[in-house]
């Protein structure tokens, strides 16, 4: 039973930050055909942030948030411009390839720029809000646990919002569909994509903030969300954000039941073993729709 | 029905355009009055959609003007066209297939304008095409070839065109529901919108149309009040053979 | 006109390209002697069996266009394999290095099967995925076979008997002869009907397959191929290092590799050359200043695929083939005995 609800609780707090960073790269995926590699670096960004501003400067974590949220949708948006921008439209090559190729790239030079700024040490960001509630004998709810939790459900479901009602999220959706009719229409696509970009990387730059406080800010600290955003991504089916979501939360339970259960050593051998028989099962990922036969 | 007396929607002169090296139509020069249905009416392949597109900007002319308004529109992006009021609806109705109805209409009024005034266009469409208020909710995928045609005009319509450019209303539709998109198309044409649309031949325009050009071979070789092309032998020849039947 | 049959002039300009390959081919076997330097002599000894090793990956990700980031698993299967046989089983390094490349053969016959019914980015997932899965499971293997996250040690290469700086000129020897085997084997099996089946099913997979191309066998041979010389290249590290450990892995040597393939050029004959020698070269430059080097090869591989989103190997070849056509031209115009041109009163005296 203590093993049931604490398996329940990191799967609710795992999975809604995981579901944070995969969105943005479902939708950067979803609208530009592009699977950014950069996104790692945003959360490893967000973490640094959060460190220089709640650390360092004994600022507010609010400040902090709003920041590093300013600070990857500048990051995001310039990274646009530079690796995936140059390349729309380019003939004779392989635009999926090619663009995870520059954003890896990209990514690459991130964490090594901030190897050099802040040193390969681990530095240590405050919780935002201290204490924890017993929720059952001995199984320990924080508070810092349930903000995050609680901020992640809150931007994901205002963001679905976004993109049900408002005019700008219609036709983010549209230009995912068809960029020809979206035109036609009057979107200004070019203006769209680095903006959602940007959005995307500040939602990763806000997890980074939160996953600091439960870890620490080091220019390695974006590798394993990055990985773990691309399962949940590819095992929602790529571009579906219900099916994103969903795999959010499925990663959160797998990854949460083997550490508790099993070990934490081999809480990411049997998430990527999972995988493998998922993607053998259903290639196109849960809620991804089949590739129509291609003859 | 309203002449030239007033100024024109949209004044065509001397338009060449085509792909690549060679144009496919020459010379095409028309207009089309406020309130108006002009209908270009040709064999297929002869350069109808060809016109539409250069109109609408999707390819740019070789030579000649395109006014609308009394605005030179010829140098300008088929967005900021759109933007003016220029509608093409082209053909394969080109919805966005994961949206639903009621989404697809929305991203007609996308302009900052139209969006203002969005809920009021909305009323209008869905008094229109009342199949489309029973489908808002359904996925643009799943809708009848018929209903696709639906939304795709009625989202031209949430910006309150002043020109509807409308690509074979008819292709590809079951004799019935064309019947029925005509009908729409004439109760639009009836609250005074102005429409240019292209067909291939006479069979279902004659309750829109006033007044029809010939296109052949990208040239208009005709033009002049519907029913004085209709009753001419030589055009009744070549484009009335469902009526001779 | 009508259209020329080869004329001397091109088989001049073939002959030409063979010519330099043979020199630089050369030059690379004598460098040795002009730079007798221990340290500088290892650098290239490492430099040839990546060459190795990017070929034989090249071939899958570039020639067959299959998204696989998986190939440092089987260039591991083959270090691992080797040194096993050796550590363990007491086989002779030669025995040992055909093991290894026969485990990098099976493994990636295994990584290619599941792979028969993905496409693009997940692809590149799964492949990735068994890589970090058989990292982790070595990292956390305590029955002493691998030897877990410390690796297996003191393994007894080639060369024993010589003295330190003609074993590891000999050794460079022998990778280079490696190298230049496995690139010349693969640009000549590209023109075999085997290469152009790939190629046909990289560029169009409904029309490979409608010609009568299956896709799934092309893709394992393609694979297990590839496998073999990268567990091949992975056998030379361990016999040449006398060890390996799981960091061969990983996202550091990895985002290295793939930087010199797509920056030498995808799916090119020459590309994982020029890209391995030109990045071993920026990462020898930079070596005072280890922190920058990985920044500096970003930015690099950044720039060079946002210019020349081809690789520097296509982007030779378009300037090669407008040389060519420059050397044709002037031809055309000089005219040549053979031509019915009548020789006109140009400017040539």
């Amino acid at each position: 039973m203590t093993d049931l609800i604490s398996i329940a609780v990191t799967t609710v707090v795992l999975g809604s930050i995981y579901g944070l960073v995969a969105i943005g790269m479902t939708m950067i995926y979803g609208i530009l055909r592009v699977l950014d590699m950069s996104q790692g670096s945003m959360v490893m960004v967000g973490g640094f942030v959060g460190w220089g501003i709640m650390t360092s400067a004994g600022w507010s974590p609010i400040v902090a948030l709003v920041a590093a949220f300013a600070a990857c949708f500048a990051l995001g948006v310039v990274t646009q411009l530079v690796s995936v921008q140059p390349l729309i439209g380019r003939r004779g090559v392989d635009f999926e390839m090619i663009t995870f190729i520059t954003t890896f790239a990209v990514a690459i030079v991130f964490s090594n720029v901030a190897l050099q700024i802040w040193g390969a040490g681990q530095h240590p960001v405050p919780n935002i809000v201290s204490g924890s509630v017993e929720l059952y004998n001995g199984v320990n709810l924080t508070y810092q646990s349930m903000l995050m939790a609680g901020v992640s459900i809150a931007i994901m479901i205002a963001f679905g919002v976004f993109l049900t009602r408002s005019r700008y999220g219609i036709a983010v959706r549209a230009i995912a569909q068809d960029v020809d009719a979206a035109r036609l229409m009057g979107v200004p696509i070019k203006r769209v994509f680095p903006v959602v970009m940007g959005f995307a990387s500040a939602l990763a730059g806000i997890a980074g903030v939160f996953l600091a406080g439960q870890y620490f800010a080091s220019p390695t600290a974006g590798d394993q969300p990055l990985l773990i955003a691309l399962i949940v991504v590819v095992f929602g089916g790529l571009g579906s954000l219900p099916g994103t979501i969903v795999a959010a939360y499925a990663i959160g339970l797998i990854q949460a039941s083997a550490s508790t259960l099993i070990g934490t050593t081999w809480a990411l051998p049997i998430l990527y073993g999972v995988i493998l028989l998922v993607l053998l099962v259903r290639p196109q990922g849960l809620l991804g729709r089949p590739m129509e036969a291609r003859l | 029905m309203p002449a030239a007396d007033a100024s024109p929607v949209l004044s065509v002169r001397g338009l060449s355009a085509g792909y690549g090296e060679s144009d496919i139509i020459h010379d095409v020069s028309f207009d089309v009055g406020a309130g108006e249905t002009l209908v270009i009416v040709g064999p297929n392949g002869h350069g109808k959609s060809t016109v539409l597109r250069a109109i609408s900007g999707l390819i740019s002319a070789s030579t000649g003007e395109v006014e609308l308004d009394g605005r030179r529109i010829d140098g300008e992006r088929a967005e900021v066209r759109s933007e003016r009021g220029l509608i093409h609806i082209p053909q394969g109705d080109h919805l966005f297939p994961e949206l639903t109805v009621e989404e697809n209409l929305l991203m007609g009024a996308f302009p900052a304008a139209a969006w203002k005034r969005r809920a009021g266009e909305l009323d209008r469409v869905y008094e229109l095409f009342p199949k489309l208020r029973e489908r808002r909710e359904q996925h643009a995928r799943t809708l009848s070839g018929g209903e696709r045609r639906m939304v795709a005009v009625g989202r031209g319509l949430m910006r309150s065109p002043r020109l509807l450019v409308i690509d074979e209303p008819s292709l590809g539709l079951a004799p019935v529901i064309v019947e029925a998109v005509y009908e729409t198309i004439e109760r639009i044409a009836a609250q005074g919108t102005s429409i240019l649309l292209v067909e291939e031949n006479f069979t279902h325009i004659e309750g829109v149309a006033d007044r029809v050009c010939v296109l052949e071979m990208g040239r208009i070789v005709r033009s002049g009040a519907a029913a004085e092309i209709a009753a001419d032998a030589t055009v009744a020849q070549s484009y009335l053979g469902v009526l001779e039947a | 006109m009508t259209r020329r049959r080869p004329t001397p002039m091109q088989a001049t300009f073939t002959r030409w390209k063979v010519s330099i390959s043979l020199a630089l081919l050369a030059i690379a076997v004598l460098i040795p002697f002009v730079y007798p330097n221990q340290y500088g002599t290892g650098v290239m000894v490492t430099m040839m069996i990546l060459i190795t090793l990017n070929a034989s990956w090249n071939f899958t990700l570039g020639h067959a266009g299959v998204w696989n980031f998986g190939q440092l698993a089987l260039y591991a299967a083959g270090g691992y394999g080797c040194g096993m046989l050796v550590l363990h089983a007491s086989f002779p390094p030669v025995l040992a290095l055909i093991g290894g490349a026969l485990a990098g053969a099976v493994f990636a016959t295994l990584l290619a099967l599941p792979t028969l019914r993905l496409f693009g980015i997940y692809t590149s997932l799964l492949t990735f995925a068994a890589a970090v899965v058989l990292q982790l499971v070595i990292q956390n293997d305590d029955t002493g076979a691998t030897g877990g996250a410390f690796g297996l040690p003191s393994i007894q290469g080639f060369f024993g008997g010589l003295d330190p700086l003609w074993q590891v000129r000999a050794w460079y020897w022998l990778c280079l002869a490696i190298a230049v085997a496995t690139v010349v084997g693969l640009a000549v099996l590209m023109k075999q009907p085997f290469g152009l089946a790939l190629r046909t099913l990289r560029d169009s997979l409904p029309y490979g397959s409608a010609r009568g191309v299956d896709p799934r066998r092309y893709r394992v041979l393609a694979f297990a191929l590839s496998g073999a010389l990268a567990g091949l290249a992975g056998g030379l590290y361990t016999l040449y290092n006398g060890s390996i450990a799981p960091n061969v892995m990983g996202l550091t040597p990895l985002s290295i590799y793939v930087t010199m393939i797509v920056v030498g050029g995808l799916g090119t004959i020459t590309g994982p050359i020029i890209g391995t020698v030109i990045l071993t070269i920026v990462q020898q430059a930079l070596i005072d200043h280890p922190g920058t080097q990985l920044t500096v090869l970003g930015l690099v591989l950044l720039v060079i695929v946002v210019f020349f989103p081809r690789g520097i190997a296509a982007e030779g070849a378009k300037v090669t083939r407008r040389v060519e056509a420059w050397m044709n031209e002037e031809e055309e115009v000089g005219g040549d005995a053979m031509a019915p041109v009548p020789v006109t009163a140009s400017g040539r005296a």
